[in-house]
């Protein structure tokens, strides 16, 4: 049973560590504003998710949020609930680096709309190649 | 060769390049979870920092370090790092103040967008704000105690603001009193607060009381000061549970603004 928690938890980390590399190659090659933010969400939240797993832990019987249910009663009562609860660090840090992205995302779009009032497109390769070789198009 | 077909050749060059290292780097990583360079995933045991933060969050054995607060995230986000996330709040608003200093050509005079949509959507709509607003609002009063907090209930609110926004009509939102002036108001005056309730330990420091540090929640070593660690027999975590109040107004006014912006931008391209 842990195996199977181990092999599985191993997938999970790839694929974000896949889909991080998916958001990095869309950042670099699409030509689309949009679609470059778009990529850097992707990116930036699969790196959540990865902070979010690496923050796991196996338990007896099964992990708990880290968030007590009961007043503790008796000291020991802490000690066990830190037998059983996962790491809350990453957690705190994620919601934090989910708000800041959001707000960096939002004034990001807006620069996005900006660039189209002025450019009339998304492509970026209007304002760098195209104006130097504006014979080759026509 | 034309220009075009130059370019499309550079651009193939490059692809080949950044694929090329986008491999490496992911062979990189994989040696590193390999060898095991993030530790053994998943552990079987807590790290020691966040051991001691869970042991502490509700430890009425240990008085000087507890928050008293049952939700562990809710005691790390509002004390245990609440400087981190005061300037994240202040993020918040210097991201909200580009939004509007770079789309401010917003429409003026004539009244923008139709009628909504039909009375199916709009009856429901009205229903599901009811109940969302209210869920978020236990999520806010609730936030020390069970899972959720200031951020997760502001995001509900104006996540519902834009709902409405979409399926009844921007009359309707400006009818029931939100307006874009009203809410960058509230925004400033939200975060001041948060500001000043950080700064009211000081007040025992200046009173001559005790010593007293910012943000401080519960005693501290060398300081008496305690904000209210309980609300008759509920735990009420002291700031945990005022912060988490003033971050949901927080949040949902930012989102609205910023959705509320974007809606009535005047969009054309310049001739």
């Amino acid at each position: 049973m842990e195996d199977l928690v181990s092999i599985a938890f191993s997938v999970a980390i790839t694929t974000f560590v896949i889909n991080m590399i998916v958001g990095t190659y869309g950042i670099f090659v699409k030509h689309n504003v949009i679609k470059k933010i778009l990529a850097l969400i992707i990116f930036s939240d699969s790196l959540n998710m990865l902070s979010i797993a690496i923050g796991f832990r196996i338990a007896e019987k099964y992990p708990s949020p880290p968030i007590l249910t009961t007043e503790p009663r008796d000291p020991r009562d802490l000690t066990q609930f830190a037998d059983i609860s996962v790491d809350p660090l990453p957690q705190a840090l994620v919601i934090t680096a989910i708000v800041i992205g959001f707000s960096v995302f939002a004034f990001l779009l807006s620069l996005a709309v900006l660039y189209y009032k002025y450019n009339g497109t998304l492509d970026i390769r209007t304002s760098l190649e195209v104006e130097e070789n504006e014979e080759g198009f026509q | 060769m034309s220009v075009r077909n130059r370019i499309r050749m550079r651009y193939k060059k490059r692809d080949i390049v950044v694929a090329l290292s986008l491999a490496i780097s992911m062979l990189a990583l994989a040696m590193v979870l390999n060898m095991g360079g993030l530790g053994i995933l998943p552990p079987r045991t807590l790290r020691s920092l966040a051991r001691s933060i869970v042991i502490n969050t509700y430890n009425p054995w240990n008085t000087t370090l507890t928050s008293y607060s049952l939700n562990a995230v809710s005691a790390i986000i509002w004390d245990y790092r609440g400087i981190d996330t005061i300037f994240e709040t202040s993020v918040l608003m210097a991201a909200v103040t580009g939004v509007a200093i770079v789309l401010r050509e917003s429409h003026k005079g004539r009244k923008p967008g139709g009628q909504g949509m039909s009375i199916i959507v709009k009856s429901s709509t009205k229903i599901v704000m009811l109940l969302t607003i209210i869920g978020s609002l236990a999520l806010a009063v609730h936030g020390h105690l069970t899972p959720g907090g200031g951020f997760q209930a502001g995001s509900a609110i104006g996540a519902t603001l834009s709902l409405v926004l979409v399926a009844l009509s921007l009359q309707f939102i400006h009818r029931i009193g939100i307006d874009k002036d009203t809410l960058l108001k509230i925004r400033y005056t939200v975060l001041a607060m948060i500001l000043a309730v950080a700064l009211v330990p000081l007040i025992s420091l200046v009173l001559g009381y005790s010593y007293a540090y910012i943000l401080q929640n519960q005693v501290r070593e060398g300081s008496y000061f305690s904000m209210p660690s309980k609300f008759f027999t509920t735990p009420l975590a002291g700031t945990v549970f005022v912060f988490n109040i003033l971050e949901t107004i927080t949040v949902a006014s930012a989102i609205t603004y910023i959705v509320l912006t974007v809606a009535t931008y005047e969009g054309k391209t310049e001739e």
